[in-house]
């Protein structure tokens, strides 16, 4: 199930709404539990099995490694942490890998080794990635064993940040699994926030990506200059504004339901360098690899030859999180490499570089990335590579270029203002300007709120052209 | 304040959530839609298999879509946000500096592949009943709808975007003899200033047929046909067709339809759709005029086979072998022949070539616009 959906905004959500706050504290958490095993398994009926095996098994080795840890056994502890990473890893490789490891085996040998085929669970990056933090913060004393299975299951399944994150790390919540407290401020908040997601995703990504989609229908392999240009800026807005959008909704989810999520983008497109753009994109990814395998790893600590082989390998895993496919460890390299080369030097040159400059170079590098992240076949990805710089004889426009361009120009300039935080400025600014006027003030907030999801809603009606672009992660 | 602040929004989502959540499920729901022409999703069958393929999700998603409340409505919003934003088509309309509509099809809406298959069925189909009935009494009609033709009242570079009917038309033009081609392209281009086609359906108006009728009569030397002659009378006022109902815009205006009858001819026309055993009196079904789905009104709208009985007593009978097009077309036709079968391959899935011989057929038209011709699948009952 989506948020953004009637499916959920008319049915699901008011009744889980009703029954939560309808009920008393204490069955709150089941109340989520179950609401979430529904949302999940809507889509995907036999594979809530999966999810709720990767809850048991850290659930008892959380449990394990507490105990062991009481006792003094570091050993034993240590090896249930590491089993949890095999469980979980494991899961991931069997149902997210399967198919691409063996292709590249039977590719690399000739032979053929048949293909499970499996689906992709939904939501399976996530989850698993979240049991885990679970066993390891235990281990490492920075969250306590959770006893209630409820309140763990509820913390792997919770639906607002289910399918698409954020990952939110056990320590994050872990006090508000038993005592939250759920209040009106945060309520409105949430809404706010749950509105603004809903617009990102359903008036600006969905409308954006039809233009990307249209591109790719026109033939990625004839495209002129122009078009493939057009093409990867409509992608880098849709996947932007698919993203962050849910995962607004998701932190203004949690919040009327009392949790408060770490932020997961933070305007990453005002970047001004790609290290930069990575501490604002998709944090709680990052700050995941930080914390679980970049730090173990040694991080900066022992010497710049083996932090540079550490930021290899992040990146290498960061690639290959996105997909089963070599674009995605393609992706993961080109941003490794692009992040060593300016922690080495290229950071500091750059200080002196006008900002317009490092603008430039971020936003073009960044542009360039999702040049490769956007299409899984590698054949079509250097296609989509020489159309853009003009290398397959295209030319620089044609007739549809120009069309594309101009029917989408209003978009284009929206979804630009959008990408800063100018928006955000310009509404403290209101508010602040309507401060001695709080019925005013509060008829702007609402008002806004209520357009927004009108809308939303016109557009969720006209079309059921309404993909998640993360279902595949 | 923040307090009330934060109240006022709490509520403010509690009744539109809850509100529209009551609304939705106290509204009846409906089984059709007439707007968009097509049933609607009704509440599924529950059943435990279906909901662990997820067919059942699948189709309850499907009927909340269809039955949410005043989804028209939703749709016109949605379209006059993009008109606002500037959009030079929405949901595959282009809007004309006139008020009109007009459908595009997109280059990519059409397979090369299957325009090549078409086009060799239809020199099959030429070349077969030249031979059979000889090159008078065979004619190939395509014709080019108002996205091909009217193209200083597409936006800028919109031609860009659109399927090269013109082009198709070369190509099949060059498949079949020249005496069994109707130029339609020439005709409506030198009409192109008139009302021939609807500003909000993707069919040409009764004009329109009507100057293609002309041309065809002359070309195959049978008579000569004048405007003067017909008495038109005004069907109805309030036409808006599926241009419409693909984008919904606000301040559209309704179109008129016309009907064509000749003067001079006092003829009783019967029909009989379907092979069936019921005889129609008239030429057009009054109810659909009543309905969204006016255009249906003409001889009864989509069907296998309409046979047409009434018009000049000369032992002929004519074949149409069509799309939608030939509808008010064929009211123009039916006083030239003594009977006239309209065969749609959509849903005629039999031996063609075996119905034209059981029913004696004495002259052929394949006639079809140009998009469809292009787009059609159902063509393969002319394969050998």
């Amino acid at each position: 199930m989506v948020f953004s959906s009637l499916l959920f905004l008319f049915c699901f959500f008011p009744a889980v709404l009703a029954l939560y706050f309808a009920c008393p504290r204490k069955w709150r958490n089941f109340i989520l539990f179950a609401a979430s095993l529904i949302f999940y398994a809507w889509g995907e009926p036999v594979y809530v099995v999966l999810m709720i095996f990767s809850t048991v098994v850290d659930y008892v080795l959380g449990a394990a490694v507490d105990k062991y840890k009481t006792a003094g056994n570091m050993k034993k502890a240590k090896g249930a942490v590491i089993a949890s990473a095999i469980i979980n890893l494991s899961l991931l490789g069997v149902f997210k890998y399967s198919d691409f490891l063996i292709g590249n085996i039977n590719a690399l040998l000739g032979i053929s080794i048949p293909m499970p085929g499996l689906a992709l669970p939904i939501g399976i990056s996530f989850y698993t990635f979240q049991t885990m933090s679970y066993t390891i913060d235990i281990y490492r004393g920075e969250a306590q064993r959770q006893d209630n299975i409820i309140a763990f299951g509820t913390y792997v399944a919770l639906f607002p940040q289910l399918i698409a994150g954020p990952i939110v790390r056990y320590q994050t919540v872990a006090e508000e699994m038993m005592g939250r407290k759920e209040n009106v401020d945060d309520f409105a908040s949430g809404i706010h926030r749950f509105m603004i997601g809903l617009g990102k995703k359903v008036l600006l990504a969905n409308s954006i990506g039809l233009v990307w989609e249209q591109v790719c229908a026109m033939g990625i392999d004839t495209l002129p200059m122009l078009s493939a240009w057009i093409g990867i800026i409509a992608f880098s807005f849709q996947i932007y504004f698919d993203f962050s959008g849910y995962s607004d909704m998701a932190i203004g989810l949690g919040r009327m339901f009392g949790f408060h999520f770490l932020e997961n983008f933070e305007y990453p497109y005002m970047s001004r360098s790609i290290t930069e753009f990575w501490r604002r994109w998709h944090i709680s990814l990052g700050t995941w690899f930080r914390e679980y395998v970049y730090i173990p790893l040694g991080g900066n600590r022992k010497g710049k030859n083996r932090q540079i082989l550490n930021l290899a390998i992040v990146w290498l895993l960061t690639g290959i999180w996105h997909g089963a496919s070599w674009n995605f460890m393609l992706w993961g390299c080109y941003f490794g490499i692009i992040l060593i080369v300016e922690k080495l030097f290229l950071l500091k040159a750059m200080k002196k570089w006008p900002v317009v400059l490092q603008h430039l170079y971020a936003i073009f590098l960044i542009v360039v990335g999702w040049a490769l992240f956007s299409l899984t076949d590698l054949g079509q990805v250097g296609s989509l590579m020489a159309a853009m710089f003009g290398l397959n004889g295209a030319g620089f426009a044609t007739g549809e270029s120009w069309y594309l361009l101009t029917s989408n120009l209003v978009l284009l300039v929206i979804l630009v203002l959008a990408s800063t935080d100018w928006p955000k400025k310009l509404a403290v600014k209101v508010q602040t300007m309507l401060q001695n006027q709080p019925v005013i003030k509060t008829v702007v907030s609402n008002v806004f709120l209520v357009i927004v999801f009108i809308l939303a809603l016109a557009y969720l009606v006209n079309g059921a052209y309404n993909p998640f672009l993360y279902f595949r992660f | 304040m923040k307090k009330q602040e934060a109240i006022a929004t709490v509520a403010v989502f509690i009744v539109l959530i809850f509100g529209l959540t009551l609304w939705n499920l106290l509204t009846p729901d409906r089984a059709f839609s007439y707007n968009e022409n097509k049933s609607l999703q009704q509440f599924p069958k529950f059943s435990v298999e279906a909901l662990f393929e997820g067919e059942w999700q699948e189709d309850f998603e499907a009927y909340l879509t269809d039955q949410f409340l005043a989804r028209d409505a939703w749709v016109s919003l949605y379209v006059g946000v993009e008109q606002i934003m500037q959009k030079k088509d929405v949901n595959n309309v282009f809007f004309t500096e006139d008020g009109g509509m007009i459908a595009m099809d997109t280059k990519q809406s059409v397979k090369d592949t299957l325009v090549e298959k078409n086009l060799n069925r239809l020199e099959r189909f030429a070349k077969y009943f030249q031979e059979k009935l000889g090159a008078e009494h065979t004619s190939v009609m395509l014709v080019p709808t108002a996205q091909a033709m009217l193209t200083e009242q597409l936006p800028a570079n919109g031609q860009d975007m659109i399927f090269d009917q013109l082009a198709l038309l070369e190509q099949a033009r060059e498949r079949v003899d020249a005496q069994v081609w109707i130029d339609a392209e020439s005709v409506m281009a030198a009409h192109k200033d008139e009302y021939i086609y609807y500003k909000t359906d993707h069919h040409w108006t009764m004009t329109g047929a009507f100057y293609a009728y002309q041309e065809w009569m002359g070309q195959k030397g049978y008579k000569d046909v004048k405007l003067e002659d017909y008495d038109i009378t005004v069907l109805s006022e309030e036409f808006l067709g599926t241009t419409y109902s693909k984008a919904p815009a606000w301040g559209i205006q309704p179109e008129q339809m016309l009907g064509f009858s000749l003067r001079e001819a006092a003829n009783e026309y019967t029909l009989r759709i379907d092979e069936g055993d019921e005889l129609i009196n008239g030429l057009y079904n009054e109810e659909k005029l009543a309905e969204k789905d006016k255009y249906a009104a003409y001889v009864y709208g989509n069907t296998a086979i309409t046979e047409i009985q009434g018009g000049e007593k000369n032992g002929r009978v004519l074949m149409i072998y069509k799309d939608s097009y030939a509808h008010c077309f064929a009211t123009l036709a039916a006083a030239d022949f003594e009977t006239v079968y309209l065969v749609d391959p959509r849903y005629y899935l039999f031996d063609i070539w075996n119905f034209a011989e059981e029913k004696q057929v004495t002259d052929v038209l394949f006639l079809f616009n140009a998009i469809n011709f292009a787009q059609e699948t159902n063509l393969y009952t002319l394969d050998e």
